[in-house]
């Protein structure tokens, strides 16, 4: 019997991508490989392979996805991989496998298991990016900087950068992932730039950190806005259970009129 | 409203009335003793004439407490919706818009909040019955200045709190007047503040042609509200308004939308200085550049970041103005006259197929005046009512329902426990069932339960494998109420009879989501057709023994 090669990448879709890359190249057998993002607990008759993510490996996999496959195929993994759910690779490299046979119409395989994971996963994540469009609230730090900060489930900040890098694009600014240590940083005009940090006063800028730097003063605006949103509620229709439905809890705390 | 009173000595007259929005006018002196709504006095002021001074009162009002007001004069208004228009910012300015539209916040009435949604002024000269600003009415009076109104919407884009900006207004001196200075409003937004978000707009009846025209160019969406299905309604209600008005700016809209570009610039609105333009484009913004940002461990690719000009440099594009890109919308109050759900569904088919119109919205009426021509004050808003309307309207647009499949002259009114779709099936029972994996799309759409996107995921799946009920469950096909309906290859999922009575009670034992009144009345009418089948029975019983 053949010994399961199970591929360990990096927790990105780069990483998931040059894993997949790894399968084909090495040649050892599409069914007999496994890709995950983390060491499960070990199993008999495998063997663990590090993957180390290459970007050439990974840009390779993703061109032939989009021409071979379908770019919604392509946005699909792209979303998956942002999740937190520990099969996503797996399954994301079975899709790609099967649409490689099958080509743009392995989006509606709903019956082959991977298909239906990544759909899943796809459909979670793209769901939380459309609530985030609309619940990342900046507040001004210095002078022409604005921050702010999200704690989502899945990895959103490559999702949502482009959004605001066309609505906000001649501002500063900085979205803080508080969860995973990760911020996008928005030059004013420029492309954004995505980093790990460790405190979040690190990625100011220096020469302004320097001069009066307030730990964010309280916002007229923001007081303004807090009193608008109480006033549009109408008394005689009150239902906060569908609020709660529609802007659930663990969004609140980012949220300056639900504190 | 703001009440003058002119005085040639006010002694202390002002003691009685400063808790009122009243405001003390000093004819000798010329100089206005106290206004305002709150215990606070403002300052006395010389003036030169008594509309100039008023004009000022209100714009020293706090800003908080004008917003206060004017949001909630404007939170009567339904629509709050920032969709149907895609643009990308064009990299002058500050901005961008989403087709699906974006919910930014979510009241405690559990509504959307997309928009900034306030009237210009809530000073009003018409007298609407069903109006909290209508003019009888002694409530504090506020009006932003256009410039006022930018800054805040601005402010709030920029912090991400909103899509853009929803203006109404109350109508203030004549309707022209009115629209003139909400054309300000969105002309200093498009052009000084180069403002890209969403902008949805109020469209006053009876206003200038012209003027509807070059706004409409500014707009996403322009909106004039039918206030009332009929005509006869609003005569009673809604003296002031007309109908032909109301439905004048509607057509001019839609034919508007038909050729909608142009090139040339629009007007200068009145009071406003051309040099706007020139100054605002000489402050250059700061800029961080990365090698700003200390990083930790290593050091951004330079590469990475696109050197773009200051924007100072940049040059104006000479923007296409296209008109009202969203399209148009309208909204009618529900309850506050006694039409039937039949006359109002008809009317908003009407509006939809002649007008094009891309939503009517309903306004459940929350009692807030007292007059003998309106329902009492202690009366709850119709909400179960509007629902039932928005689902029947749902069904129209994109069911392909038409108002006579829903209701007739003999049914005027839905069936409160169950929604519009559920009835018209049940009632259709000869219809079905249907056949999932062979069905066309339409016919999909008019099984309860199946929904757009549930009839879309059918279609495309079914091109590669033969459905069943374990699929749908995975589709997301709410299979308690589409089991009735539907076969797959032929099968039903459980033996069910297609049958009135017996889909109703069973439908209903779900346990909608009915208010707890009529909960009961759900559990009641199971009871009567439990009644009913004794009734059957018991006749089948004397039957047979006699």
């Amino acid at each position: 019997m053949k010994i399961t090669r199970i591929l360990i990448c990096e927790d990105s879709l780069e990483g998931i991508l040059t894993a997949v890359h790894e399968a084909y190249v090495s040649r050892y057998g599409l069914h007999d490989i496994r890709i995950q993002t983390s060491e499960g607990d070990p199993e008999f008759f495998t063997e663990q392979m590090e993957v180390i993510t290459d970007l050439k490996a990974a840009a390779s996999v993703a061109d032939a996805v989009r021409k071979k496959i379908s770019e919604y195929v392509f946005l699909m993994i792209r979303r998956a991989a942002c999740s937190e759910h520990p099969g996503k690779a797996q399954a994301i490299y079975r899709m790609i496998v099967y649409g490689f046979h099958m080509g743009a119409s392995v989006a509606d395989c709903i019956a082959e298991p991977s298909v239906q994971l990544v759909t899943k996963l796809s459909r979670q994540v793209s769901r939380e990016t459309e609530k985030l469009y609309g619940f990342v609230r900046f507040k001004t730090v210095l002078p022409g900087l604005m921050t702010a900060d999200i704690s989502p489930k899945s990895r959103q900040l490559e999702l949502i950068a482009d959004h605001f890098a066309d609505r906000f694009v001649n501002e500063n600014w900085m979205i803080f992932d508080v969860v995973r240590n990760m911020a996008c940083i928005h030059p004013c005009q420029a492309a954004c730039l995505f980093v790990a940090y460790e405190k979040k006063e690190d990625l100011l800028p220096k020469q302004l950190l320097k001069e009066d730097y307030l730990p964010y003063e309280e916002d007229i605006y923001e007081k303004l806005w807090v009193s608008f949103f109480k006033a549009v509620t109408i008394e005689q229709r009150k239902n906060p259970r569908q609020q709660m439905n529609l802007m659930p809890k663990r969004y609140w705390k980012h949220l300056p009129e639900m504190q | 409203m703001l009440l003058v009173l002119s005085f040639y000595d006010t002694g202390n007259c002002d003691f009685l009335y400063h808790k009122k929005n009243i405001c003390l006018t000093n004819v000798c002196s010329r100089c206005i003793i106290s206004v305002n709504s709150g215990e606070k006095f403002m300052i006395s002021k010389a003036f030169q004439s008594k509309e100039a001074c008023l004009m000022s009162i209100t714009w020293d009002m706090d800003i908080e407490e004008k917003l206060k007001i004017l949001a909630d004069a404007a939170k009567y208004d339904v629509s709050c919706v920032s969709s149907g228009v895609d643009r990308k910012n064009d990299k002058t300015g500050m901005g961008n818009s989403v087709a699906s539209g974006i919910c930014h916040s979510f009241a405690g009435d559990g509504r959307c909040i997309s928009l900034l949604k306030i009237l210009m002024t809530n000073d009003c000269c018409y007298d609407c019955k069903y109006c909290i600003n209508r003019v009888s009415n002694d409530v504090p009076r506020a009006s932003f200045t256009p410039e006022e109104i930018c800054t805040l919407t601005m402010a709030f884009y920029r912090r991400n709190y909103i899509e853009g900006l929803f203006l109404s207004s109350g109508v203030l001196k004549n309707p022209d007047y009115t629209m003139e200075r909400m054309y300000t409003v969105l002309w200093l937004l498009r052009n000084k503040y180069h403002f890209q978000g969403y902008i949805h707009v109020k469209i006053i009846p009876g206003a200038d042609e012209t003027l509807v025209e070059n706004i409409g160019f500014l707009a996403d969406r322009v909106s004039c509200n039918l206030e009332l299905p009929t005509s006869e309604g609003l005569k009673t209600l809604a003296p002031a308004k007309k109908r032909e008005n109301i439905i004048k700016p509607m057509r001019q809209i839609q034919k508007g939308i038909d050729c909608r570009m142009r090139t040339e610039k629009l007007p200068l609105p009145p009071g406003v200085d051309k040099d706007v333009l020139l100054q605002e484009n000489t402050v250059k913004p700061y800029r961080f550049s990365p090698s700003d940002v200390i990083l930790p461990g290593d050091t951004p690719d330079a590469a990475a970041v696109v050197q773009g000009s200051d924007v100072s440099r940049l040059k104006h594009k000479k923007r296409k103005h296209v008109f009202v890109p969203g399209g148009q919308s309208t909204q009618m109050i529900i309850g506050a006259t006694p039409e039937t759900d039949f006359h109002i569904l008809s009317v908003t088919e009407a509006l939809y197929q002649k007008f094009q119109m891309r939503r009517v919205f309903y306004s459940a009426y929350v009692p807030l005046n007292e007059d003998r021509m309106l329902p009492a004050l202690d009366t709850k808003p119709p909400l179960l009512r509007e629902h039932r309307l928005y689902q029947a309207d749902w069904l129209l647009r994109f069911y392909g329902f038409r108002a006579g499949e829903l209701l007739s002259e003999q049914k005027q009114n839905f069936n409160i426990l169950l929604d519009p779709k559920c009835d018209w099936a049940i009632g259709h029972l000869e219809c079905f069932p249907v056949e999932v994996n062979t069905a066309d799309y339409y016919t999909l759409l008019r099984v309860p339960g199946i929904g757009v996107t549930g009839a879309q995921r059918i279609c495309r799946a079914r091109k590669t494998v033969k459905l069943d009920f374990n699929d749908l469950k995975k589709m997301g096909i709410v299979l308690k109420r589409a089991v009735y309906f539907i076969t797959c290859s032929g099968k039903q999922m459980y033996p069910v009879k297609l049958d009135e009575d017996y889909i109703t009670r069973n439908i209903l034992d779900t346990k909608e989501k009915l208010p707890p009144h009529l909960r009961e009345a759900g559990e009641s009418y199971r009871q009567l057709s439990l009644f009913d089948d004794f009734g059957v029975l018991n006749t089948q019983m004397t039957s047979i023994g006699g």
